[in-house]
């Protein structure tokens, strides 16, 4: 959203032609699109999951799903209905896992294996501590949802609630404990007051 | 204040003065007065909402608001402490960088999604006349 005004010629390419004129014949093509919003949708996703395996599959599903549905999507923020679609399919994901977990009564299973098994390469893709990846991780994923939304990708409380589909106080309650057990995990992590959590301090 | 309240309350300032005292009991002629409150300082026992902390930090706070919280945290180590791990939190976040690059082959495989998807298409259609057929023959060879 905010990317795409820097002028008037930007603002009419992409995806954002159709939101703004409504015109379909502005729609760009698939592979148009796909090179648009990948970086964005992966991006929450490797948020959300935590991991690169699951973020591909989740990028892939988001796409699937946009792919299928775009012929009904009205003119409205692109990013936002890409935004809700991931973050309601990490949802759908997490709540199948337990789903399985329970019923297989498998209470030591963490996630998929994954392929990509060295996390100092993740992080160094990354460009996140893994403490506070791995703070984001250790939160509810309704929790870890609104902040990733608000601090990660930037979002007003109103966006945050279209896209997780809750009030505005159910948002601002929800960050509020995110954020809180984020400083606790950090804390016990050895994070002191002085010492700076972020590679890219001061930004 | 004393013309809202009425007659009582003007009584109660004359028998104060004639009484010298500023606590006389008075009976029946003090009621509750909604807003003496106001004017005091915070009761110990009261402390920002978490979604005010949250709106404080985020700096979304209205005037009247954030005014009335900066009072309040001048004066509560409590709700102070909040407000801080609020901000270090918020600040870790919002200060490590968003440089995710795509994973190699990915975006080749998004944008062979409408293949895939016309592909499966053909097959759950070819598969769903395949089970029609099936069943059909087991009907009739039962």
């Amino acid at each position: 959203m905010k990317t795409l005004h820097k002028d008037v010629s930007s603002s009419f390419t992409g995806t954002a032609g159709f939101d703004a004129t409504g015109d379909r014949g502005l729609m760009p093509s698939w592979d148009e699109l796909v090179a648009e919003h990948a970086d964005r949708v992966y991006r929450l996703a490797y948020r959300l999951c935590g991991n690169q395996h699951d973020a591909e599959d989740l990028t892939q599903e988001t796409f699937i799903r946009v792919f299928r549905s775009l012929q009904n999507y009205q003119p409205g923020t692109f990013e936002g209905w890409l935004h809700r679609i991931t973050t309601n399919l990490f949802l759908d994901m997490v709540r199948r896992r337990n789903k399985i977990r329970m019923e297989a009564l498998e209470p030591s299973y963490e996630r998929i294996p994954t392929d990509t098994p060295d996390p100092q390469q993740a992080f160094a893709d990354a460009n996140l501590t893994p403490d506070l990846q791995s703070a984001l991780d250790s939160l509810s994923p309704e929790f870890r949802a609104a902040v990733v939304l608000c601090d990660i990708e930037g979002l007003s409380y109103e966006e945050v609630g279209t896209t997780l589909g809750v009030k505005m106080g159910t948002v601002r309650s929800r960050i509020h404990r995110g954020r809180q057990a984020i400083r606790e995990h950090l804390a016990a992590q050895g994070y002191t007051d002085s010492r700076s959590v972020a590679v890219g301090a001061g930004a | 204040m004393a013309e809202r309240t009425g007659k009582k309350v003007a009584r109660v300032g004359l028998d104060r003065g004639s009484r010298g005292g500023r606590w006389a009991p008075i009976p029946a002629s003090i009621t509750p007065d909604p807003h003496h409150r106001l004017t005091q300082g915070f009761a110990p026992t009261e402390h920002l909402a978490a979604d005010a902390v949250v709106a404080y930090v985020d700096g979304v706070l209205g005037g009247t608001a954030a005014a009335r919280a900066n009072a309040h945290l001048r004066d509560c180590g409590q709700c102070a402490a909040d407000v801080d791990a609020q901000a270090k939190a918020r600040r870790a976040l919002r200060s490590a960088g968003d440089r995710v690059p795509l994973p190699p082959g990915l975006l080749g495989q998004l944008s062979a999604i409408p293949t895939r998807e016309i592909d499966m298409r053909a097959v759950f259609a070819r598969g769903h006349a395949d089970r029609t057929g099936d069943a059909q023959r087991r009907n009739r060879d039962s």
